[in-house]
């Protein structure tokens, strides 16, 4: 499973699966080739990694609790057999299951568990799930008890949900594998191409850049359910989406991820073996508006020089875009209904619904659900820049004020062909306002550090769906707040976090966030465009696919192809 | 034949040094601080240090050329800022790759180029003479990353043959070997001959004309009115006249065909040096970008150098030169 | 005093008449493009996107909705020019260095012939990939550097040429004649010496400028040319790799490309052919 902040929603399964128990399962069972973008750089889970990383980790190294999703976190027992927390929540003792071991033979006892949030907590490994260990007590994250028992000791309460995600969300490294690795440099350990492993699957061989081939564990100790029932898993590494649907269709390949919406709606006609899932509501995009004045955050940027990152507002507010009014109306500029339909979906089918906010509409308590979001209206938005003293002067189509028109830079990340021609789409939009937007479409790396120093006016982003509420990344004010991009700072907004992230009641904290999800709105520091959903497309032999909000490879162990149907025999 | 040997030797030595001392150069143009490219972003303290003191980078630039030239001549590339695993690794995992893909499209180049060349020599003014010299000047125009997409639309989309990426199948690794050669020379088909056919084209040329300037000499006319057919006058005389050609022609493609595998690599998602240089770009990973540029730069020095001892060993005229 | 031989009229020649007929027309074509173009390159309209080339969009249109064809157009403004300043760049240098090697000999002679031949070996779209990589964060005047950084690495048969044509032109009567006059030897370079070497840099400059226009196609393609939106030909090529079954967005750019260099190819081939046959009388 990937990182756990970055986890999916709540999914729609959209294809019929046919019931299973109809046929035996094939004894000898089949292979699953998936064509993936990414290669595997690194298999350890404290680490940033890869999409591909991610999966991987989780299927050879599980996390000790099998974690599901309905309206939130939900948690089943895997390596960790049985949990509960003490009369004032603050401690969290947790029973591993006796027998487990790694594939050298070496059991897995709680020192395992201890010594993996030990690297996640330790500044010289640079984690980032270095977050998970920030309530929790550093005698106590965990506590070995002994082989089986330890124990998490938080040092306050909040969603209960969201403690057990932070206990249980690391993906199990072994102790005396990795114990004297140079912690500043595990990315290029050898485990990362040899790991040991104790999950149902193991790699079997990794050729760089090609292809990652994962088996059934041979030594698996844990419940026999979890036992594989194909033969193999092989990752195949294709950078091209193109090259990835051809390969699909010409049947080399599997199963296919994020495919495109026309990809996917021709795919429905052409192929009607291939099997189509909807991963729901997995992303949401947006067109960020700099709150500040970027131009001038470099100046004092450069400043600091080595020393602490300035302040945000120190750098005063954005001279076009400071103004709340002036970004709802750049909103109400742009048709951002119209835009969906024609960039995620034809005819019946949509693979998106309108967003008012960071909080998925998956976490069914939480999702402020009753806020209506702003309409298309052109004509109110030239009102609304007419009253904050822009005008068409010089006749040259663009609005200007004091002589400064309204001019933006709008950077886009590229390899992303919808945010590109959300950005193109947001232009054309705006030119009609008399707003001139000139796209800068960079290199990720470019783009994020751009973002990053705040040396932009507007950028289009997406965030992953988080599976448990915390705004903070995104919208507490402050210069440690990276990902505050667009620098926005209320300081109602920064109480209501603390509130909703130290409050134990889910009902109470519910209506913390649907408050904070109406101020951010009412400030638009976004435009918030859509929810995306993720389309994945599995052949139609495998049964039993579940492809759930949290992987599409959720309970792979599950899946299963009938005798008659199987394609690689050996 | 020694002594040409030890001279040629003598003249690749400083290019192979130049090569390395304009990696140096670019590595010092870099902008921002060399630290900031060699050392890893999440490196501990500790390990910049170990970093800083291997390449000297605190010290003169006359020091630090020197340290660097010591660590390239032991191997040590540096380490990928992005994957914190030696340069040099993970050019020796990419390498072989590259390596069959160049050698195929050699074979590719020569094989074609000398079997146009002969065919147009043989039916000389015919249309099909005509007909392969514009295909000649239209192959030697087009682009090599196109011609390889142009391929893959021919013969992996719209005539799904021949696979559209990567140098192996997953599963042929559990097939008998000779079908898993089988999966890899269907791989290399249409890269090697997106990479060879413009340096065909080249070779068709120079070999037709060699060919047929060979064929007007007497001794070829005595033979065929001795009543030698043709083709065995080809076999025996010409062809051995288009060696020596080719064989330097093949001295001067390398170094094209080495920038042309980049492009190559990057339509067929080939798992070689080409994707390697790319990705290093893309993520900015300075010490594999040089890394890279460095193996290209030697590996053309020792094939040009192995391209003129080929060319020594078959003529000796070029010995005595 | 002989003056250096004319060239006799290409039209002669079949294919050199091609080549010139082709690199006129695609010079005119990229010309007028801001007329003749029937749409805006930048303009994205979604509705048509991704169509096959058709009545109302001859070429199609890309996946934001741009016209193949205007981009088309366009395009050749991007990639003639970077290919002819590249190729009077390394014209430029090219012709300083020969003329240094063969005027002055000596120490001259044996470093210029030496970094000649460094620049020989190394693989030219390397060489330019590693320079450009590390100036990757310059995206304005991307233009200018580009065309700088290719013309810095197709000097080097100018060189050849000129150093030649420098020494075989040095020891002729007229040179001596002008040296024992006591003329400056800049002069005598100059106006005696160089314009000698005219034609046969000529011709190869004709055949630089079609390899010059494929390597600024691959560096475009690599994502290491003119940013986007301006459309390259190059460029466009890269966007037809991520939709293949666009075919439209592959195929013509890489004809224009095709068209190009084979036009600049004839043309050159066409010019050394007439020299040569020029020097054959001359004899």
């Amino acid at each position: 499973m990937p990182t756990l902040p970055f986890l999916l929603l709540l999914a729609a399964c959209d294809s019929p699966s046919p019931p299973s128990g109809v046929e035996a399962p094939s004894a000898a069972g089949d292979t699953l080739v998936v064509a993936w973008a990414d290669d595997v750089e690194s298999l350890i889970s404290v680490l940033p990694q890869t999409s591909a990383d991610g999966e991987i980790t989780w299927l050879i190294n599980p996390m000790i609790a099998d974690v599901g999703f309905d309206c939130g976190l939900s948690f089943a027992p895997f390596a960790a057999e049985s949990w509960s927390f003490s009369d004032d929540g603050l401690t969290l003792d947790v029973t591993l299951r006796d027998g487990l071991q790694w594939s050298d033979g070496a059991a897995l006892t709680a020192r395992d568990v201890a010594f993996t949030y030990g690297l996640a907590a330790d500044p010289a490994v640079g984690s980032p799930r270095a977050s998970f260990v920030e309530h929790m007590d550093p005698q106590a994250n965990p506590r070995v008890l002994d082989d089986h028992h330890l124990q998490f000791v938080f040092l306050r309460t909040y969603d209960p949900a969201t403690m057990l995600a932070h206990a249980f969300g690391l993906e199990l490294l072994p102790e005396h594998a990795l114990r004297d690795a140079d912690r500043a440099t595990l990315k290029g350990h050898a485990f990362n191409r040899a790991p040991l492993v104790y999950g149902p699957w193991r790699v079997a061989s990794h050729e760089a850049g090609q292809t990652v081939v994962l088996e059934p564990n041979p030594a698996f100790t844990g419940p026999e359910e979890w036992r594989p029932k194909l033969r193999r898993v092989i990752l195949k590494v294709l950078p091209e989406a193109a090259t990835r649907l051809l390969e699909l269709k010409a049947g080399s390949v599997d199963m296919v991820t994020g495919l495109e919406v026309e990809d996917a709606i021709a795919l429905r006609q052409e192929r009607p073996d291939i099997d189509l899932h909807r991963r729901g509501w997995r992303a949401m995009e947006y067109i960020g508006w700099n709150a500040i004045d970027g131009a001038r955050y470099q100046e004092l940027l450069t400043a600091a020089g080595d020393g602490p990152a300035p302040e945000p507002a120190m750098a005063g507010p954005h001279p076009l875009l400071g103004d709340p009014a002036v970004r709802t109306a750049l909103t109400q500029a742009f048709d951002i209904e119209r835009a969906m339909t024609e960039l995620l979906g034809s005819g019946d089918k949509l693979y998106g619904v309108r967003s008012v906010g960071t909080i998925s509409p998956a976490l069914c308590q939480h999702h402020a659900s009753e806020l209506v979001p702003l309409a298309y209206d052109p004509d109110g938005a030239r009102a609304a820049l007419a009253q904050a003293g822009w005008s068409d002067s010089d006749g040259d189509g663009v609005l200007d004020k004091d002589g400064r028109p309204f001019s933006l830079e709008i950077l886009v990340s590229s390899g992303n062909p919808r945010r590109e021609r959300i950005a193109l789409l947001a232009q054309d939009a705006l030119r009609q306002i008399g707003v001139e937007l000139q796209v800068s479409t960079l290199d990720f790396n470019a783009y994020i550090q751009r973002a990053i120093h705040k040396d932009f006016d507007a950028m289009v982003g997406g965030w992953s769906a988080d599976l448990f509420v915390d705004p903070s990344t995104q919208w507490r004010s402050g210069p440690e707040q990276v990902y505050n991009f667009v620098s926005y700072a209320n300081p109602s907004v920064d109480a209501l976090i603390e509130r909703g992230l130290s409050e134990p009641d889910p009902t109470a904290a519910a209506r913390i966030w649907r408050e904070l999800q109406a101020t951010i709105y009412r400030d638009q520091p976004y435009s918030f465009l859509w929810w995306v959903d993720e389309i994945v497309a599995v052949d139609g032999r495998f049964q039993d696919v579940a492809v759930h909000p949290s992987s599409p490879f959720y309970h792979l162990h599950e899946w299963w192809v009938p005798a008659d149907k199987v394609k690689y025999e050996h | 034949m020694i002594r040409f040997t030890l001279r040629r030797l003598l003249t690749a030595i400083p290019l192979a040094w130049a090569v390395v001392t304009v990696s140096f150069l670019l590595l010092e143009a870099a902008p921002g601080d060399v630290s900031g490219v060699l050392v890893p972003q999440g490196a501990s303290p500790a390990l910049r240090e170990a970093i800083l003191t291997k390449w000297q980078l605190e010290a003169p630039m006359v020091t630090r050329y020197l340290t660097a030239l010591g660590n390239l001549c032991s191997g040590d590339l540096g380490l990928s800022v992005v994957r914190e695993r030696p340069v040099l690794d993970l050019i020796r995992e990419a390498l072989p790759a590259t390596l069959a893909l160049t050698g195929c499209a050699l074979a590719v180049m020569v094989l074609l180029g000398l079997g146009i060349g002969s065919l147009q020599a043989l039916r000389r003014g015919s249309w099909l003479d005509r007909s392969a010299t514009i295909t000649s000047v239209v192959l030697h125009a087009v682009p090599s990353f196109w011609l390889a997409m142009v391929l893959v639309l021919c013969f992996a989309l719209w005539f799904p043959v021949l696979p559209a990426s990567q140098a192996t199948d997953p599963m042929a690794a559990y097939l008998p070997a000779w079908r898993q050669g089988l999966d890899r020379l269907a791989h290399l088909l249409l890269p090697a001959l997106a990479l060879g056919a413009a340096n065909a084209a080249l070779i068709a040329r120079h070999h037709r004309s060699a060919l047929l300037e060979v064929m007007d000499q007497d001794f070829i006319r005595t033979a065929r009115s001795l009543g030698l057919g043709p083709w065995r006058v080809l076999t025996r005389h010409a062809l051995r006249a288009a060696v020596l050609p080719t064989v330097t022609l093949l001295g001067v493609a390398l170094p094209f065909l080495f920038s042309g595998s980049v492009v190559v690599e990057r339509v067929f998602a080939w798992p070689g040096m080409g994707t390697l240089i790319f990705e290093g770009i893309e993520h900015q990973d300075t010490p594999v970008v040089l890394g890279c540029f460095l193996v290209y730069g030697l590996l053309v020095v020792v094939g040009g150098l192995l391209a003129d001892l080929a060319a020594a060993a078959l003529d000796p005229r070029i010995r005595l030169d | 005093m002989a003056s250096p031989p004319r060239l006799q009229r290409l039209t002669r020649q079949p294919m050199a008449a091609v080549g010139l007929g082709l690199v006129v027309a695609l010079t005119l074509l990229a010309a007028v493009a801001p007329w003749i173009a029937p749409y805006d390159p930048l303009q994205v309209q979604l509705g048509p996107a991704n169509s096959a080339p058709g009545l109302e969009f001859l070429l199609g249109t890309d996946a934001v909705g741009r016209d193949c064809l205007s981009r088309l157009l366009y395009g050749g403004r991007v990639s003639l020019p970077i290919g002819l300043l590249a190729v009077a760049v390394a014209v430029s240098l090219g012709t300083a260095m020969g003329a240094a090697a063969g005027f002055l000999g000596g120490w001259a002679d044996t470093l210029i012939g030496w970094l000649t031949d460094l620049f020989l070996a190394l693989p030219r779209l390397v060489l330019l990939l590693a320079v450009l990589a590390v100036a990757s964060r310059v995206q304005h005047g991307r233009f200018l550097l580009v065309a700088l950084v290719l013309g810095a690495t197709g000097w080097m048969p100018v060189a050849r040429i000129v150093r030649a044509q420098v020494m075989s032109t040095r020891g002729r009567p007229w040179v001596q004649a002008a040296r024992g006059l006591g003329l400056p030897p800049s002069r005598i370079l100059v106006r005696h010496v160089l314009p000698w070497a005219l034609p046969p840099v000529m011709v190869h400059a004709s055949l630089l400028v079609g390899t010059t226009i494929l390597a600024e196609a691959a560096l475009s393609f690599l994502g290491l040319g003119v940013p986007q939106p301006t459309p390259t030909w190059g460029n466009m090529i890269a966007e037809g790799m991520h939709r293949l079954d666009s075919w439209w967005l592959t195929v013509f750019p890489g004809l224009a490309i095709t068209a190009a260099v084979a036009g600049f190819n004839l043309l050159g081939d066409g010019l050394r052919d007439a020299l040569s046959r020029e020097e054959e009388t001359a004899a």
